[in-house]
């Protein structure tokens, strides 16, 4: 993944809620919905405004110096999850971000970085599974499994 | 799933024959018999083409009729095969678009919306835009308690959620100051709770089902005056069993209690939320009420909400996200002194009024 490239939610199927500075997002196009902690959150909100993972960094490690490494891999990985999971798509066009680098910074809260951990819930997952009927009586209308046609 | 948006005609062309099949059948049995309803503030007409569907299909809504001073809001046509005078034609689409929740997938969900329930043989259409809509069944002897207890569920659901209300897969109490949304899977509790909070006296909302909103303040509003109970339970609140609906085969997994009669003054229509409340049993004596996060009041509330009944309506998700946004989510933990359940519940509204 290229570290410039900037994003955008993967609409309309992909939608967001910040609720008490957790990000949930779901997917109801295939029934899985996820959250992010405090900065995961706040890397999520910055990356669907339009910030490069290279800005985010870079404005990270203006906060915690001490954690270069961790910041890089833990951004990387985290877009590169983010992209698997189908919750962020390839923005064509240049966006500018909404926030500055100090606004960015504001928002976060925590006194340390902690790696931004991505929770994957499946328990709707049921939500768009198709149950495709193939029994159908001459009626025009499915049996239910076991009984016979035209019963 | 595919979806046909230019299928809107053969979709309005199938709903057109079926409303001549219901019109003429509701002559041919003496009807259509009409009953007026006040739900959420919305004014809802159900036209049956005879009487047999009655005993089935109106019990649960009893708390909620009304004279309506204005036209309805929205119309369902109820009929059966057995009344039917021609039998419904086969259905235009293909049945590779049926999915789990018995939803036809093969329209503009924006215009129609279509379910069929192979179990009951339960068909369902609505016309959104002109708020008219029809429910035919198939095998009335094979209709369970449980569309008794919540009749027409998704119609309603399709129809409301237009104007900002959704149904919760939860059960309601309070009092006057407010109530609470009790959510969870299934077994959770949920039912034992309300129906404990309504022998002590509190509001009733509703038992498995209950509409809310949260367009300023969420408010909860009742949709059904029913409740399923398992006889382990039903033995343990004997105070219901002469509610046991009529003709309710008690060897099967619950049993139907529609509370109408006996606690009318305690049906409320709606009250304010104040908080979500999410049942565990333990096994201690008391039960106690700890502070969860927005996300696990979420976990507990929308999975079953989605997937029973709102299908992938991001509308839906968003107003469940809103609401646990707008009201604190709590666990109740419900020990095995369970007389303690509604004083605890009773305390948490008066913290929050």
């Amino acid at each position: 993944m290229e570290s410039s490239q900037r994003f955008a939610l993967n609409e309309p199927t992909v939608i967001q809620e910040l609720i008490d500075g957790e990000a949930i997002i779901a997917d109801l196009g295939r029934g899985f919905y996820y959250s992010l902690d405090p900065i995961g959150s706040q890397v999520w909100g910055a990356l669907v405004c339009g910030w490069s993972q290279s800005e985010i960094i870079e404005a990270l490690l203006e906060r915690f110096p001490a954690e270069q490494g961790t910041i890089s891999q833990g951004i990387a990985a985290l877009v590169d999850r983010l992209m698997e999971e189908g919750l962020l798509v390839v923005r064509d066009e240049e966006a500018l971000p909404v926030k500055n680098a100090g606004e960015f910074l504001a928002s976060i809260s925590v006194a340390d970085f902690a790696t931004p951990v991505l929770a994957k819930y499946t328990d709707m997952e049921q939500l768009m599974l198709l149950d495709p009927i193939h029994d159908v009586d001459e009626t025009g209308w499915p049996n239910e499994p076991g009984e016979e046609p035209g019963n | 799933m595919t979806s046909k948006p230019s299928g809107a005609a053969e979709a309005r062309a199938y709903f057109s024959q079926l409303q001549e099949i219901f019109d003429e059948s509701a002559i041919a049995n003496g009807g259509p018999l009409a009953f007026d309803y006040m739900l959420a503030g919305e004014r809802l007409q159900l036209r049956f083409a005879g009487p047999s569907l009655l005993p089935q299909l109106l019990p649960s809504l009893e708390h909620l009729e009304s004279d309506l001073s204005a036209p309805a809001q929205l119309t369902i046509h109820i009929w059966d095969e057995t009344s039917s005078v021609t039998a419904i034609p086969p259905p235009p689409w293909s049945w590779e678009s049926y999915m789990s929740r018995g939803e036809i997938g093969a329209y503009d969900r924006d215009k129609y919306r279509i379910w069929f329930d192979i179990g009951t043989g339960l068909f369902s259409m609505i016309d959104l835009e002109s708020s008219q809509a029809l429910l035919w069944v198939r095998d009335p002897d094979r209709l369970p308690i449980y569309v008794t207890a919540a009749p027409f569920r998704m119609i309603l659901q399709a129809s409301l959620s237009q104007r900002g209300l959704f149904f919760a897969h939860a059960a309601a109490v309070g009092n006057d100051n407010g109530a609470v949304m009790l959510v969870g899977e299934g077994g959770s509790g949920k039912s034992t709770t309300s129906l404990l909070c309504l022998a002590e006296g509190m509001d009733f909302l509703g038992d498995d089902y209950c509409l809310f909103d949260t367009e300023s303040a969420p408010s909860v509003h009742s949709a059904y005056c029913s409740a399923k109970l398992d006889p382990d339970c039903l033995q343990r609140l004997p105070i219901f069993q002469p509610m046991v609906n009529p003709g309710n085969d008690l060897g099967e997994d619950k049993a139907l209690l529609i509370l109408h009669k006996d606690f009318s003054s305690q049906l409320v229509s709606s009250r304010p939320v104040l908080a979500i409340l999410v049942p565990s049993v333990t096994h201690q004596e008391a039960t106690t009420i700890e502070r969860i996060s927005a996300l696990a009041g979420i976990r507990a509330l929308a999975p079953s909400t989605m997937q029973q009944i709102a299908g992938p309506d991001a509308r839906a998700w968003r107003a469940i996200a809103g609401l646990a946004r707008k009201v604190p989510s709590y666990r109740l933990k419900v020990g095995y002194d369970l007389k303690q359940i509604p004083g605890r519940i009773e305390s948490l509204i008066e913290q929050l009024v």
